[in-house]
């Protein structure tokens, strides 16, 4: 092989190399522009289904004493069965649902309905003890506890009816999304 | 040397040749993937808006609606295995709305009706759906047809370009019309005592007993469902589903309000009458409703506000 021949084989691997390389970064390109607007989409996505779940929640029978009006005694009754299938693919997978109480203030900062990891709750220890005594600052509605991080997407005010005195307080609808990374 | 520069040159094209083809492709998956991608995320949208509009007006008792798209749908509403599920094309997604739709949903846009469905407590809201080529025609020849037709939103019942149809009698009728395009639904008895509803089926009412209506609100998921095996399938599915964790919620709500002694001999009542409701003991609906009214002139809480018809509640 001359040199000439030499210099045109050199250049032609020099090429071949760019055209791979350039290859590649398409493929790196395309990929990340795909994952990316996947992203956006699963965040756009969550977030509707976050509004679903808010008004839906709103307008729950198992909650309401009238429309818009969450029953705070049928909270109690509601997370006794939070772990039927219902109410699992009802709220979905990934989310936590807290009412918290805002106007008046309550005098205590107990979360009443709040599930421990072995999924112990006593329904009447909290109901007579915290409920009765205007001690229950948020009730933890729901808690798919499936991520390690939580993000808060939605809140919504909400009025919470109290039968035993009848009376009307203004709470606080959060929904949030466990995400795992 | 010139056997070299040949063997080299051929290489040379074969090679770009090769590398074309290669990028040619991957710029051609690329779009076709785009496309695929921006279908299924157009299709995953409609259904999503249309889960989106229903959950949004559920909070009103009696509220109805035109739902737009940015394009042209075709949405199933589609029962199976006792599940709900929104579906177009290849994407579905489950619901736990009680949706009844008579006919596939096509256009651009959807009429939607909603309505509590009390019996006698709030159970959930119903929804009601039908495109611009479908048309309701009610047959208001009796008091009890007139009495529903009232109810019945006009939107349904005043569409001039329908290519479908859902007849509905109110009384039993012998020579309903028999079209493919046309739905027939007819109720028995639905000012007595075991109110029902039977869906045409070829020549035949079906099924031979009449499914029992339990409230007003069920007249109306009938007439939109106008096919027994898609109303039986959500009524004995979610809707059952639905009235059982309504019962097992308003039980243990009991326990927390029997401390006001003043309306212990109405929650027990209510108690009682829950059982009995959870065993498919229409009657019992009236007793609760009774009892509940009972509670609202003492100064126990009642155990729900809702305000029920009085027709139906047998």
């Amino acid at each position: 092989m001359n040199k000439k021949a030499q210099v045109q084989f050199m250049e032609m691997i020099f090429v071949l190399l760019i055209l791979v390389v350039i290859i590649f970064m398409g493929f790196i390109f395309y990929y990340s522009f795909l994952y990316k607007g996947l992203e956006e989409k699963g965040e756009r996505f969550t977030e509707i289904d976050a509004i679903i779940l808010t008004d839906s929640v709103a307008s729950m029978a198992e909650l309401t004493h009238d429309t818009g009006v969450i029953n705070s005694i049928k909270i109690f009754s509601l997370v006794e069965h939070i772990d039927d299938d219902y109410y699992k693919d009802f709220f979905g997978d990934d989310k936590k649902v807290i009412l918290e109480v805002v106007y008046p203030k309550p005098e205590g900062d107990v979360d009443c309905t709040s599930i421990d990891p072995n999924r112990h709750f006593d329904t009447n220890y909290h109901f007579n003890t915290n409920y009765r005594n205007n001690k229950c600052k948020s009730f933890t509605i729901y808690d798919a506890k499936s991520g390690i991080r939580e993000q808060e997407i939605r809140q919504n005010p909400v009025s919470v009816y109290y039968p035993l005195t009848d009376e009307y307080k203004i709470g606080i609808l959060r929904i949030g999304v466990y995400k795992n990374e | 040397m010139e056997k070299r520069g040949v063997s080299i040159f051929v290489f040379t094209i074969m090679f770009t040749l090769i590398a074309g083809a290669i990028i040619l492709m991957f710029f051609f998956n690329f779009g076709s993937d785009i496309l695929d991608f921006g279908d299924k995320v157009t299709t995953l949208q409609n259904i999503l808006v249309l889960d989106k509009n229903l959950a949004s007006f559920a909070l009103s008792p009696n509220s109805e609606k035109t739902i737009e798209f940015s394009e042209d749908i075709s949405i199933d509403v589609d029962c199976s295995n006792q599940e709900i599920f929104l579906r177009e094309g290849d994407e579905e997604k489950e619901t736990k709305k009680l949706i009844f739709t008579p006919f596939q949903l096509n256009g651009r846009s959807v009429q939607a009706w909603t309505l509590a469905w009390n019996y006698p407590f709030k159970i959930d809201n119903l929804y009601f759906l039908a495109d611009s080529n479908t048309k309701f025609t009610l047959d208001s020849s009796s008091q009890i047809g007139i009495y529903f037709t009232s109810k019945f939103p006009r939107r349904f019942t005043q569409v001039t370009t329908a290519t479908n149809e859902v007849k509905v009698y109110f009384q039993p009728t012998s020579s309903p019309p028999i079209a493919p395009n046309i739905k027939v639904v007819q109720f028995i008895e639905l000012e007595g005592a075991n109110p029902g509803v039977q869906f045409k089926r070829g020549n035949n009412w079906y099924p031979t007993i009449p499914v029992p209506i339990w409230g007003d609100a069920m007249v109306f998921a009938a007439i939109f469902s106008a096919d027994y095996d898609q109303f039986n399938c959500i009524t004995q599915g979610l809707a059952k589903q639905r009235i059982d964790s309504l019962i097992k919620i308003y039980s243990n709500t009991i326990t927390s309000l029997l401390s006001c002694s003043e309306g212990t001999n109405n929650y027990n009542e209510i108690s009682v009458q829950l059982r009995s409701l959870s065993q498919g003991d229409i009657s019992a609906a009236r007793d609760i409703k009774d009892a509940n009214d009972a509670l609202k002139l003492t100064d126990c809480p009642p155990l729900f506000k809702g305000i029920e018809t009085e027709r139906l509640l047998q």
